[in-house]
């Protein structure tokens, strides 16, 4: 199963994931959203993912995970990925800009907002 | 006589004339040429039997994606941060080369990655990628 970008990344969006992908899979969404479906988070096409793992560290956040490491609350992301399949027009390689590495505090805390307690 | 038509007859079955305009110095030097027939029917026949692989002749590229082993399929260990980089470039070079397949194979008791980028039947390159040093060694 490919790796999942999660809810964690919303609006936080490190991107260190986009430039270590061998294979460019880690994508935004750029198309139109009137019903709001797609959140400002990244997205890994599940098919074009090789499951390298690559990316799963570089994520300051711990918001990519395995797809069958993705918590129960967190198992629409699953599905939220897959949509880069059925839209390729809409999804694209980011432009990578550096962002500040979050703190620890920050990290656990961004998890506590999305229900994720460790 | 008869067999003389009937022989000139044979010669020019199945030709067809084809006349075309080039600048005044390819005209003279065509014209030293013994048999100009001859030699442009060859040099056309050598130029149209070695199209370009890329577009095969069409002048469009028409490659499709470039299928990359799946690391979990393959069995291969988790890419490491100094193998990603180097890896994406082959990826890249694939790419760029209209390769169609980009194939990874563990090399048994180490943490090598044997690759081999390819189009179609026709390999690229090949080499193994150290994922230790992030280094590619080809053959």
């Amino acid at each position: 199963m490919a790796f999942v970008i999660t809810r964690l990344c919303r609006d936080c969006v490190d991107q260190s994931c986009v430039s270590i992908c061998p294979v460019d899979c880690i994508l935004e969404f750029r198309g139109e959203d009137p019903h709001r479906e797609f959140p400002n988070q990244l997205y890994i096409n599940p098919e074009e993912c090789i499951d390298c793992g690559a990316c799963e560290p570089e994520c300051p956040w711990e918001a990519i995970l395995e797809g069958e490491d993705v918590p129960d609350i967190f198992k629409d992301d699953i599905a939220l990925n897959a949509r880069t399949v059925e839209r390729p027009n809409d999804f694209a390689v980011p432009e990578v800009i550096d962002k500040i590495v979050p703190s620890p505090e920050q990290v656990r805390a961004n998890k506590h907002k999305w229900g994720l307690n460790e | 006589m008869q067999t003389l038509i009937s022989y000139s007859k044979m010669l020019y079955m199945n030709r067809t004339r084809v006349t075309f305009r080039v600048d005044p110095k390819l005209a003279a030097a065509l014209r030293q040429v013994p048999n100009q027939t001859r030699f442009v029917e060859r040099a056309l026949k050598d130029a149209l039997g070695k199209s370009c692989p890329l577009c095969r002749g069409t002048g469009r590229l028409v490659g499709g994606a470039l299928r990359v082993s799946d690391f979990r399929e393959a069995a291969l260990p988790r890419l490491e941060r100094a193998a990603a980089v180097p890896l994406k470039g082959l990826v890249r070079f694939g790419k760029r080369m209209q390769a169609t397949d980009l194939e990874l194979e563990g090399r048994p008791g180490g943490q090598d990655v044997e690759f081999r980028i390819a189009r179609d039947e026709e390999t690229l390159l090949s080499g193994r990628l150290d994922t230790n040093r992030g280094a590619v060694h080809l053959n």
